[in-house]
């Protein structure tokens, strides 16, 4: 059983994505048409669907969709698709998609979007109340952050950063996932205004005793935080 | 061709129907009063005439025909011939000699002609059953009443010719009138159809139907002709400024693939086309952004948002970069709490943001950018930068534009136009102005 079912009939967008799952680390089956999605994941286990908005044959990527989920098929879906206005996205994530991708898109979002989900799904947030990572410790009822019993001076906002990233710790978050998580807002963002936010926060990580940031720059792709071995 | 034409135009159309129906009002009216006025007049004369037999009828032979010889010596013309007449139909006495040869009605008014001195003359006439048998006539003239009526018969014919031909003037006048006027814009439409978008239908300034419907007319035509000029300008703006970006691209890919090129380069030279790709592509979806804000797509998912909000993240969000470059940024105004907006809050955010990116670049180290709100609601980015010239604040917002500074900073000339399109979609207008520095403004136009 592969890790990802891809449903995408264009096969040179398709064979792309499989190459970059498995660039990733992640299998994948690959279907091409509405009715082979539905009863492909309804049949099996997959940790995550990405799923073309277009697809020939009668059912559409929402039709799939919402077939899964009144079939109660709820694994995470990552929609595809060649429309970005701001109200297709809304019908996407309100037919029962978790995440939604505007073609032509970047293969690193792809997968940071992905981890992100799949991350979601098996660490649901309100549980927890303390998150460890390497020396930071954060207590989410006061919102603070140690690092190594110290408390860090940081603004509100800068703490979101923060307790985003270590959400997603050993995973690639990319700019425009931080922008839009942290900050609330959705658009094209491509100054790099989040990696002043960046140095700023990593100034704040070293502290006085100079240690390691944990923040890692992957290039051509944004950051991503890490406890060191 | 002219003279076939307004044949057709409903201004001909419509007077001809208000002439037939004014035309068909006068007759009535006018044969009404010719109507009311002849049988007044008739019915004047036979009451008379009932009143002098009623008179006449109850008294014996001798007594009539002494009355009758009277009333004779004082009607000499026989302008009103009264007969006393026995049951065989002889004429006893009075000025009628004898019987009028038309069939006599009893008790009712009757009409019959004589012959007098060769010319035939009408009466009306009464008769009367006496109680002995005897018949007794009263009658009038009546020629003077007969040439009454033609008369006024003649005046209402004239009357009528004359509605007719004034109608008829009348209707062509404003037809011919309502033809020149069409044909003219006929004229410039065709001019326009063939090309010439400068044209606008011709205005004679009334406030007639035609004209309203011209200026509103002259209006889309302004906004076609605006739109047309955008999109060649677009055009011509992509086959400029794409050029460098993709060639550049071509560049880097050929040499990642040349023999001579060691393999420790390959890898950036290939890092170097993405990062150009990605510019590409920034490049059209902000295009494609702004026509899809222009045409109003995104205006469906609108709804209040909270403009003090906004700023305070925007501040908030590039406050780190101000303080690299030494600069600072402040909010204004926040005590409007709250500032509110019916629009798109990632769209106001992207706009606004866009304005004090810019103000961020041209704001000299230790100067200051500052975010003005107001109630209105009005929102000012001001720097104390260059400014911009006041001959290009208009060129700044077509699409492309980078004036003479900016073309050394990174940037692909998109965001004036961003804004300019998002400002409108909120009914903002942009302004730019600003002696020392530049004062980006965005306000709601008064009514």
């Amino acid at each position: 059983m592969a890790d990802i079912l891809v449903v995408e009939d264009d096969s040179a967008t398709a064979s792309e994505i499989i190459a970059a799952l498995f660039d990733h680390g992640l299998s994948a089956d690959h279907v091409t048409t509405g009715r082979e999605a539905i009863l492909q994941a309804a049949a099996g286990s997959y940790e995550a669907v990405i799923l073309d908005r277009m697809l020939p044959g009668g059912i559409d990527g929402l039709g799939v969709l919402t077939a899964l989920r009144s079939a109660g098929v709820d694994v995470p879906v990552l929609i595809l698709s060649a429309l970005s206005a701001v109200d297709e996205r809304v019908r996407g994530l309100r037919s029962g998609g978790d995440d939604y991708l505007a073609k032509p898109f970047e293969f690193m979002e792809l997968t940071a979007r992905l981890d992100a989900l799949m991350r979601r799904r098996s660490f649901p947030a309100a549980a927890e109340t303390v998150l460890k990572v390497g020396d930071l410790q954060f207590d989410f009822l006061t919102r603070t952050v140690r690092r190594n019993g110290r408390l860090l001076d940081v603004l509100p906002r800068e703490y979101m950063l923060l307790e985003y990233m270590a959400r997603n710790a050993d995973r690639v978050v990319t700019r425009t996932m931080i922008f839009e998580e942290v900050w609330g807002y959705r658009y094209d963002e491509r100054t790099n205004v989040i990696d002043v936010h960046i140095a700023k926060l990593r100034r704040k990580l070293e502290g006085p005793e100079g240690l390691p940031s944990l923040i890692y720059t992957v290039r051509g792709a944004g950051y991503i935080l890490r406890a060191p071995d | 061709m002219l003279l076939t034409d307004f044949r057709k135009t409903s201004g001909f159309r419509l007077a001809l129907s208000f002439l037939g129906i004014f035309g068909v009002a006068a007759f009535v009216m006018v044969g009404l009063i010719y109507w009311q006025t002849a049988t007044y007049l008739t019915s004047g004369s036979d009451r008379e005439l009932k009143r002098e037999a009623l008179g006449l009828q109850p008294h014996s032979d001798q007594i009539i025909s002494s009355r009758l010889e009277e009333h004779a010596r004082n009607d000499p013309g026989d302008r009103r011939p009264f007969g006393l007449f026995d049951l065989a139909g002889h004429p006893l006495a009075g000025n009628l000699r004898k019987l009028p040869a038309v069939r006599i009605p009893r008790d009712k008014p009757f009409e019959f002609v004589e012959t007098v001195r060769g010319r035939p003359v009408t009466y009306r006439g009464l008769a009367l059953r006496l109680a002995n048998g005897g018949l007794i006539v009263v009658s009038q003239d009546v020629d003077d009443l007969e040439d009454f009526t033609v008369a006024l018969g003649k005046a209402l014919i004239a009357c009528a010719l004359v509605t007719i031909i004034l109608g008829l003037l009348g209707a062509i006048v404003i037809g011919a009138g309502a033809a020149r006027r069409l044909r003219a814009i006929t004229l410039s439409i065709e001019q326009i159809v063939a090309g010439d978008l400068t044209r606008r239908l011709p205005d004679a300034g009334t406030s007639s139907d035609i004209d309203r419907l011209v200026r509103v007319v002259n209006g889309m035509l302004q906004e076609i002709e605006w739109l047309l000029g955008e999109v060649k300008g677009v055009c011509d703006s992509i086959a400029h400024d794409m050029r460098t970006p993709l060639t550049r691209l071509l560049a880097g890919l050929e040499r990642a693939r040349r023999p001579s090129t060691a393999p420790e380069d390959v890898v950036p030279a290939i890092d170097r086309g993405i990062e150009q790709t990605r510019e590409i592509l920034q490049t059209f979806n902000a295009l494609l952004r702004i026509s899809e804000v222009e045409a109003g797509a995104r205006s469906a998912a609108f709804h209040n948002v909270d403009l003090v909000q906004i700023a305070q993240d925007l501040v908030e969000y590039h406050e780190p970069l101000a303080e690299t470059k030494g600069i600072d940024l402040i909010l204004t105004g926040a005590e409007h709490q709250p500032l509110q907006l019916f629009g798109d809050a990632d769209l106001l955010f992207e706009a606004i943001g866009n304005l004090v990116d810019n103000a961020l670049k041209f704001a000299p180290a230790g100067g200051r950018v500052e975010v003005k709100l107001g109630p209105g609601p009005v929102i000012a980015v001001k720097d104390d930068g260059p400014g911009i010239r006041p001959e290009e604040r208009e060129l700044v917002l077509l699409r492309f534009h980078r004036s003479e500074q900016s073309r050394s900073q990174p940037g692909n000339g998109l965001g004036l136009a961003l804004v300019a399109a998002i400002a409108r979609i909120h009914r903002l207008e942009l302004a730019i102005n600003g002696e020392a520095g530049c004062v980006v403004t965005l306000s709601r136009p008064l009514p």
